[in-house]
């Protein structure tokens, strides 16, 4: 006998699982996509033989977009004012699940031998549709949760299980692509990239799909996704920005993070194509990296109340400069004792850049109410909008400035998985070099720049307690 | 803040001990080549550098430029500055044996490295018991190539007879005809009919291939008696440098090119490292110069090759310097299946789809 179906005092679905399972669902569907923008470069340069210094090029044009079209879209979403049969917010998220398989595909169609203005055409068209897709889903996924429930502890476990969604949606695909993109001698297989792009953009729909049939909205606000954008005057604001150390310290360890991340995909699949020659391992390679951060994300928020994030995270950063000097100095060979000592020292790198991305966003949050303490202003949509401007800056220049390093090392897109040995070597002190320089901005920005120890952010807590207090009793008396 | 500092101290003499740690050898090992322009040479050069790498051998190329005199030269000079070993691929006989004589006369290893007078190599190494040859093992090509042929035949043997008539038709040029009986073997074991050359001479002269390649097909599809209107179902040639002439030939008749199962004639060749610039629709100098008869195989347009094992011929020459340098047995950690006479001998491998 079916179970009846449990209400709450409003008539709703009572929050349970479901609702948690169906929102994890959602970000599954993103990451189905989202999983495969590092492959990339290797596809349009080594498969479809595009020039790397044309397709470095190529990617900053896009990028542009990139930055431009979260607020563009959000804006769009927010201005319509139709009603909706289902609910806005699951109506864009539906749309945009369509256009993700239509956009994942043009990005990786296998036109080998079409010209190079056809080529340029397809990239440009198919990334700025692809990327468009998925700000339309993804935007109104992040603002849904409010809409679910308003409950703390029910946002907190539909927060939770969003990333459960997320790592899901990003570790299958990262540990079984590789695996079946490349062949046995390591090149790249154009036409399984583009059966992948279908195959998972079929699958992100599916989720897409479940999230939408099981996401009970209890919540009747008008959210919108987008901040609502006082005018500003963009001198003053940044002028701003750069006077907030915490903001701007937060900004450059984040960048330096991106940088590494990003910008050192192509180099790192190269590794492993052309000196480890064994690029079908990298995904199982990348899951290791993962370990780190998934052991230690339980145990931050004791670590962070006795130690401090500024602390905790400036430790973070010097693991990680340790881990990457010594992928350089220490001979890795190409060979499986090589990929071992390789693994140990990103195991320890992962594990410094994971203690700082667990506390990133509430370092910023610690900078909002820095502003606050110093001028009496927040400013927050101001300092989150040009902190994320500033992470997108690194996300997408970082792998044209690789790209573009890795063609004067000699790299040849031509001779795809088979790079001379010299070559590949170059390749491997350029991963290392990489994430060195990531860790040493985040070090930079944080130990350097950060300026809220946890004797400070106590401090700068308990007195805007006392203003907030004081400005209700105010408000009380009046 | 005493306990930061004495940390940092350990971990920067952990990193300096670690960065200090150098090659083997203070002087360089010399390799000395008869002409680095050749594209096989190139590749296995390549090889060496990795596997040199991988045991930590300090070293220098020499090109000769196929100048029997610089050669020489250049063994003399390394020896003076102290080479502890050479690796050699010899211009010709003579100067290997000039070269082993200095060798044997300064009490260090040498290598004969694939070299293309393996027998008579292998003889003068018999001389001097620090020298050995490590080279290919010729014999085993066409058995390599054949019985992987067979495999691929049997996978799609349906598609491959193209006429239906129960058996597959097949052009050797050169002395790829002795993939023949290994192909064979395995076909009648799988119950399948032998392949047919009575249509075509079975033993081709290496020459005017593309010609030949016009001459079958021109005569299927045109002019031709019953004799000729058999196509070849098969086609094997013995050097990659006729590849891309037999591809550019089949594709004026639309095979080969497009991809598709019922327009492709499987095409087998030995090695991969020739140029085949002219099956790619590019001006791009760079591309060009990299298009190699193996990127036509990773495109689809031949079936595959039977190429030297580069990677275990450099580092069963590498193994052997690095053993001399460190006093251990020369064949010490090297693949015991390559130990044949004193000399190395490694079997070829496959490269294909």
């Amino acid at each position: 006998m079916k179970k009846p179906r449990q209400l709450d005092a409003n008539g709703h679905r009572k929050f349970g699982i479901l609702d948690s399972v169906s929102y994890a669902a959602g970000d599954f569907g993103c990451n189905m996509s989202f999983a495969l923008k590092s492959t990339l470069i290797i596809f349009w340069t080594q498969f479809m033989r595009m020039d790397s210094a044309l397709y470095a090029l190529l990617l900053i044009v896009v990028q542009v977009w990139d930055a431009i079209n979260d607020p563009l879209i959000g804006s769009i979403i927010d201005a319509d004012k139709h009603k909706y049969k289902r609910n806005k917010f699951l109506t864009y998220i539906w749309f945009g699940s369509i256009g993700l398989i239509v956009g994942g595909a043009l990005c990786f169609l296998p036109i080998q031998d079409a010209k190079m203005w056809a080529k340029i055409i397809i990239f440009i068209a198919g990334y700025v549709v692809w990327d468009a897709f998925y700000t339309i889903a993804n935007v109104p996924y992040g603002s849904l949760l409010s809409l679910i429930s308003k409950e703390p502890a029910d946002r907190a476990s539909l927060s939770a299980w969003r990333s459960v969604g997320s790592m899901v949606g990003n570790m299958v695909p990262m540990v079984v692509l590789p695996m079946i993109i490349y062949d046995a001698n390591n090149n790249i297989i154009g036409t399984r990239v583009f059966l992948a792009a279908l195959i998972m953009g079929v699958l992100g729909f599916i989720s897409f799909q479940f999230m939408i049939r099981n996401t009970e909205i209890r919540v009747e606000d008008d959210v919108k996704v987008s901040e609502d954008a006082p005018k500003i005057n963009i001198l003053k604001a940044f002028g701003n920005f750069i006077k907030n150390r915490p903001a701007v310290g937060a900004t450059v360890a984040a960048m330096g993070m991106f940088i590494g991340m990003q910008g050192g995909t192509a180099a790192v699949t190269v590794l492993f194509q052309s000196f480890f020659k064994n690029v079908q391992i990298s995904g199982v390679v990348s899951l290791f990296q993962m370990l780190p951060i998934v052991i230690f994300t339980p145990l931050a928020r004791k670590l962070v109340t006795k130690y401090g994030k500024k602390e905790l995270a400036v430790v973070g950063s010097l693991c990680s400069i340790l881990a990457c000097v010594l992928m350089l100095v220490i001979r890795i060979t190409p060979d499986t004792k090589g990929i071992i000592v390789y693994v140990i020292c990103q195991l320890i790198n992962s594990l410094g850049m994971g203690i700082y991305s667990t506390v990133s966003w509430s370092m910023m949050g610690d900078a909002i109410d820095y502003n606050e303490w110093k001028t009496g202003a927040r400013e927050e949509g101001t300092v989150y909008s040009l902190h994320s401007f500033f992470r997108k800056l690194a996300q997408g220049l970082g792998p044209s400035l690789v790209l573009l390093i890795m063609a004067a090392l000699n790299y040849s897109e031509y001779h795809a998985g088979n790079q001379l040995f010299t070559v590949a070597l170059s390749l491997r002190y350029l991963v290392a070099a990489l994430f060195l320089f990531s860790a040493l901005m985040q070090f930079v920005g944080l130990a350097l720049i950060y300026n809220l120890d946890k004797k400070t952010l106590e401090k700068m807590n308990a007195e805007l307690d006392e203003r907030h207090a004081a400005a209700v009793s105010a408000d009380v008396t009046e | 803040m005493k306990k930061l500092i004495a940390i940092t101290l350990v971990l920067a003499a952990l990193v300096l001990t670690l960065a200090s740690c150098g090659a083997i050898n203070k002087n360089e090992v010399a390799v000395l080549w008869s002409d680095l322009s050749d594209d096989y040479l190139f590749t296995i050069s390549d090889a060496l550098d990795r596997a040199m790498y991988i045991d930590n051998i300090k070293y220098k190329h020499y090109d000769a430029k196929n100048d029997s005199a610089e050669q020489l030269n250049q063994a003399k000079a390394a020896i003076a500055a102290g080479a502890p070993a050479l690796i050699v691929n010899p211009t010709d006989v003579l100067t290997a044996t000039a070269i082993l004589d200095e060798a044997k006369g300064a009490g260090i290893p040498l290598v004969f490295l694939c070299s293309k007078f393996a027998a008579e190599v292998a003889q003068l190494a018999g001389g001097y018991d620090k020298c050995i040859t490590v080279n290919t093992d010729a014999s085993n090509l066409y058995k390599t190539l054949g019985e992987k042929i067979a495999e691929d035949l049997l996978e799609k043997y349906d598609d491959y007879d193209r006429n239906n008539d129960g058996k597959i038709t097949y052009t050797a040029f050169g002395l790829s005809s002795s993939a023949v009986p290994f192909i064979n073997e395995k076909l009648t074991a799988a119950g399948k009919k032998e392949l047919d050359g009575s249509v075509w001479t079975s033993v081709l002269p290496t020459t005017n291939v593309g010609a030949t390649i016009n001459q079958i097909f021109g005569d299927y599809d045109g002019s031709g008696n019953e004799v000729n209107a058999t196509p070849t179902e098969l086609i094997l040639t013995d050097d990659d440098a006729y590849v891309e002439e037999i591809l550019v030939a089949l594709r004026a008749y639309e095979l080969n090119y497009k991809k598709l199962v019922t327009h492709f004639i499987p095409l087998y060749t030995v090695g991969v490292a020739a140029n085949a610039a002219d099956l790619i629709d590019s001006t791009n100098e760079d591309e060009r110069a990299a298009y190699s008869v193996m990127s036509a195989i990773d495109d689809g347009f031949l079936s595959g090759a039977a190429l030297e094992d580069d990677d275990a011929i450099a580092l069963a020459a590498a193994h052997i310097v690095r053993n001399s340098i460190k006093g251990k047995p020369l064949f010490d950690k090297i693949n015991e299946a390559y130990i044949k006479d004193g000399d190395i001998i490694v079997p070829y491998t496959f490269y294909g789809n």
